[in-house]
């Protein structure tokens, strides 16, 4: 059941978008993600979808995909939602006893859960076109400058790095645990939220135990394979600028920018 | 090729040793395979070799490096490859390549060199299919030919197997044993610690250690000589000459050595 989830999991396909240099997706989405928050007319959010699905086409990335990697986050766009709905004061258009949805609430519940699902696309896009290695390599060439003042920039990424390596393997190891305590008698499935939460206790201590485990295990390898930290390491995938990310970045810019003018224009 | 003088090793300074005036001395190109039964010390040995650990008292040279010197560190390792138990835990990349890539990364080696490897390492192994795929996704004995591939692209001369097929269902250990045949014909030096004794018959000696100790050191073919000290060691004998002996003892005309089915089913039906 944990094996559903499809969030942020790299997807590997040959794509223009895949091939992008991973400092070039790193920083559109970063503006990408500030931008959208200065986004106020339905019709903008409009062509930013249209946007988004275009560059989900070009990535080769089934749509199909994608969505259901968002199942996890469909409370809290729900929760927004119904919060945006209820709570926000203006002229009533429907209610029932001290409920009110406002005319502005409705628009303002619209585009809250059109911002949070573009906020996510555009997220996950980026790491499932972009393999957890050479996203941890951008961040490190991004970051190479804090090196100087003595931030272990290297020794983050690769921390990184391995964090996301692992996320499979411990999801497939936190399934089998489960079903080994739902073998058991455990129950995760009913009760309230906190005899829930209390059930998953026997799940936790496992998991870490084998956690610290595998960390070990892991950290003899890596030394058994000559790692001694990033002086004097070279790089099979040398991170280079070209033609087609000069390309990307100038329609993101041309798009964003456009999108973001066009209120003053109409 | 690797050479142990009276070599001691304990975890703790007033535990008893894991590893006790060990001293052995394995040649290039041979297949030596080290068994013994749970905590006999067969994993801290390897961890010798590979200067994971350092011993308490005597020394462990890996050619002519001795594994004490920290200025030799790298190359040391990178001679002795190692190939863990656990194929899940030694695998640091999320695509196999850049799994391959990681040793040589960390030697410094340059990009267009790496890239020669990995093509290289992957014929060898026959995996070129496997070159952009997610290892996670992979099976058990698989991921142990990735890391064997790893290991590889450090281009080392010796390569010490931990336990390497204890993990894996009967047709991965198949895969990574005929693997490890192969890199072996190819003129490495191979280390296999095991407790699978079908996998020590393929060996050309056999190092039995016995609390931290060199309890026998012989050719596999001579396991029948030593079935009851094997056993006072609790190690099993191999099956099929378990069966050829009691064949024997029940009064068939049986001749040692006997490596595998096809040398006992020869000598039942001529």
């Amino acid at each position: 059941m944990i094996k559903d989830m499809t969030l942020g999991q790299y997807y590997p396909v040959d794509s223009q978008i895949h091939r992008l240099d991973p400092r070039t997706k790193f920083i559109v989405i970063f503006v990408y993600i500030l931008a959208i928050f200065f986004l106020k007319e339905p019709y903008q959010y409009a062509l930013l979808f249209v946007g988004v699905f275009g560059v989900v086409r070009l990535s080769k990335v089934p749509l199909s995909y994608i969505l259901r990697g968002l199942k996890p986050i469909l409370f809290i766009l729900l929760f927004a939602f119904v919060m945006n709905l209820f709570l926000t004061p203006g002229e009533r258009l429907w209610g029932f006893w001290k409920f009110n949805i406002t005319k502005e609430g409705l628009r303002l519940a619209l585009l809250m859960m059109a911002r949070l699902f573009l906020l996510i696309m555009g997220s996950s896009l980026l790491t499932l076109t972009t393999s957890p290695i050479k996203l941890t390599y951008a961040l490190e060439s991004i970051f190479s400058p804090f090196a100087k003042i003595g931030f272990p920039v290297h020794e983050m990424s690769m921390m990184m790095g391995i964090a996301l390596r692992f996320i499979p393997t411990l999801t497939a190891e936190t399934d089998k645990i489960m079903k080994a305590q739902m073998a058991r008698g455990a129950d995760f499935e009913s009760g309230n939220i906190f005899k829930r939460a209390r059930a998953l206790v026997p799940i936790l201590v496992p998991l870490f135990l084998s956690s610290i485990q595998r960390a070990m295990e892991l950290a003899d390898a890596m030394e058994a394979r000559c790692y001694h930290g990033g002086e004097g390491r070279t790089r099979f995938h040398e991170l280079r600028y070209e033609t087609r990310d000069y390309i990307a970045l100038t329609v993101f810019v041309l798009f964003f920018g456009s999108l973001l003018c066009l209120p003053k224009i109409i | 090729m690797i050479r142990c003088e009276e070599l001691s090793f304990s975890y703790e300074e007033d535990a008893s040793p894991a590893i006790d005036e060990f001293s052995v001395e394995i040649e290039k190109g041979s297949f030596v395979a080290i068994i013994g039964h749970n905590g006999s010390g067969k994993s801290t040995l390897a961890r010798l070799i590979n200067a994971l650990y350092l011993p308490t008292k005597g020394d462990v040279y890996v050619g002519d490096m001795n594994t004490k010197d920290a200025t030799k560190l790298l190359d040391i390792r990178k001679t002795a490859g190692m190939i863990f138990q656990n194929p899940d835990n030694q695998i640091i990349a999320t695509v196999v390549e850049e799994d391959i890539a990681f040793g040589p990364e960390n030697l410094g080696v340059p990009r267009e060199e790496i890239g020669r490897r990995i093509d290289n390492v992957l014929k060898i192994l026959d995996m070129e299919d496997y070159r952009f795929r997610p290892p996670h996704m992979l099976s058990g004995g698989q991921k142990q030919r990735i890391a064997i591939a790893g290991v590889l692209a450090m281009e080392p001369e010796i390569i010490i197997f931990d336990e390497s097929t204890s993990m894996l269902d009967p047709s991965g250990r198949k895969e990574v044993m005929s693997t490890i045949h192969n890199l072996h014909s190819q003129g490495i030096t191979v280390v296999l610690i095991t407790h699978f004794m079908e996998e020590v018959l393929g060996a050309q000696r056999v190092l039995v250690l016995d609390k931290g100790r060199l309890a026998l050191d012989m050719k596999p073919a001579d396991l029948f000589m030593h079935v009851d000290l094997l056993k006072s060691y609790d190690l099993k004998v191999p099956e099929i000459i378990e069966l050829a002996m009691e064949l024997k003892k029940a009064g068939k005309k049986i001749e040692f050595p006997i490596y595998n089915e096809m040398d006992l089913v020869r000598q039942l039906c001529p």
